[in-house]
């Protein structure tokens, strides 16, 4: 009991009651301005020292990094560019798939025609003429005079033939004339194009009531091209009084510039009337 | 000889780049004409010695292509070959200057003989139509594109016959 009390226990009791006492108050909250007064500049001195270890090991160990790095990126931009490529090729392939496929919609809401389809490869040199070169000829049985379409209506005729590749004259040519029905008004006219590209409508009699918007379709007069296809619509028309014929100008319903593929009729004979011209 | 290689080559380039692309790119209806300035160009540096039978058989390939009768751009290059020839000989300082000259010179008579073959055609066209969309912007595009085609040809030139250098 007498050892119990020494002033030697008693010592330790009341240090271990203090710390125990410290730890309590420290756990409450009751010590954090006195740690932060204590740990502030301690941290702060760490802090610094931490960034200029930082700093001096990135500046030694940089460049073998940026080496990594810039190898890294160079390969990224490898694959990038690679994957860009492909993406532009899937594109060309969807785009060429989108035109093919309504090709052959038209193909096939069209059965009563024999079709080849082409694709179109230049133009003319001449600004002034309106004819377009395709890649099929004779030996992929295209002849002389066959009509030409493409999904959205008439293109032309075949102009000249060779064994790999043909010349195709549009409408808009300025020698180019349709005979046309106009569907709302029930009457037969003619278009002619320009040497701008642009088609004018003549031979409409002057009693018709033709009306802007009015739908173009190739009436088979002159056996030139089949009944009922697609021309253009009607944009705006003239009368005069001291004329025969209104006349009016139509907007293609091809896109003469953006031409790419077309299809050509191959079962479609083509009559000469010139023989009863008089 | 060499010449006599290459400049086919060449010119069948820049007739797929006409027929393929040059002439679907427009201001307004008219558009640059790349194997004429290619044709100018090769008759301004080239120093072979029949450059007139190449020239022919260029006018014949254009010729056979084209929808203008065959011999229109026949005789019409061989027209520019001859026109060159006197720039060539009268100012052999300035190429550029001749390459210019010849370009504007050329154009007008190329349209001038488009526009007389519409006529004798009696194709309906109107004169001004022609004048303000097709020939102006056409001329306006070819001086634009001389300088590039002269400077190729020129280098080409170089390259194929280093006496090209002096021309």
């Amino acid at each position: 009991m007498r050892n119990l009390f020494s002033l030697k226990n008693v010592r330790n009791i009341v240090i271990i009651t203090i710390i125990f006492g410290i730890i309590i108050m420290a756990m409450s909250g009751y010590l954090t301005p006195v740690f932060s007064f204590i740990f502030n500049p301690v941290i702060s001195t760490q802090s610094w020292l931490s960034e200029r270890y930082v700093a001096f090991r990135d500046y030694f160990t940089s460049p073998r990094d940026m080496a990594t790095l810039r190898a890294q990126n160079q390969a990224l931009e490898h694959e990038v560019a690679q994957l860009q490529s492909e993406i532009v090729t899937l594109q060309e392939n969807l785009s060429q798939s989108e035109i093919l496929f309504s090709l052959l919609d038209f193909a096939r809401s069209h059965p009563e025609h024999k079709y080849i389809a082409a694709t179109v490869i230049g133009r003319e040199i001449s600004p002034y003429l309106q004819y377009v070169i395709i890649d099929k000829g004779s030996n992929h049985g295209i002849r002389y005079g066959m009509p030409v379409v493409t999904e959205e209506g008439l293109v032309g005729r075949i102009d000249a033939v060779i064994a790999n590749a043909s010349r195709v004259k549009l409408i808009t040519d300025a020698s180019m004339t349709v005979n046309v029905r106009l569907k709302t008004a029930n009457v037969d006219a003619q278009t002619t194009g320009s040497i701008t590209g642009e088609i004018s409508l003549g031979m409409v009699p002057q009693d018709a009531e033709v009306q802007t918007g009015d739908v173009l379709l190739t009436s088979g007069l002159g056996g030139t091209y089949p009944p009922n296809i697609f021309v253009g619509q009607v944009l705006s028309m003239q009368s005069k009084q001291n004329t025969l014929f209104q006349t009016g100008s139509v907007q293609a319903v091809v896109d003469f510039q953006g031409l790419s593929a077309v299809l050509v009729i191959s079962d479609f004979n083509v009559v000469d009337i010139s023989p009863l011209v008089p | 000889m060499i010449e006599y290689l290459i400049s086919p080559v060449s010119f069948l380039i820049a007739i797929m780049l006409q027929y393929g692309i040059f002439s679907r790119w427009t201001l307004l209806s008219g558009c640059v004409d790349i194997v004429l300035l290619f044709i100018i160009a090769f008759c301004l540096h080239s120093n072979a010695k029949r450059v007139w039978l190449i020239i022919l058989f260029f006018g014949a390939i254009v010729g056979t292509i084209s929808a203008l009768p065959f011999y229109i751009p026949l005789a019409f290059y061989f027209g520019v070959y001859l026109l060159t020839q006197q720039f060539r000989k009268r100012i052999m300082q300035t190429p550029l200057l001749s390459m210019y000259l010849s370009t504007f010179i050329s154009t007008l008579a190329w349209h001038g003989i488009n526009i007389a073959w519409l006529f004798v055609k009696r194709m309906p066209f109107e004169f001004s139509t022609a004048f303000f969309e097709i020939l102006l912007p056409s001329v306006l595009l070819n001086m634009l594109f001389s300088f590039p085609v002269h400077a190729i040809t020129q280098e080409i030139s170089r390259v194929i016959t280093p006496k090209g250098a002096e021309a």
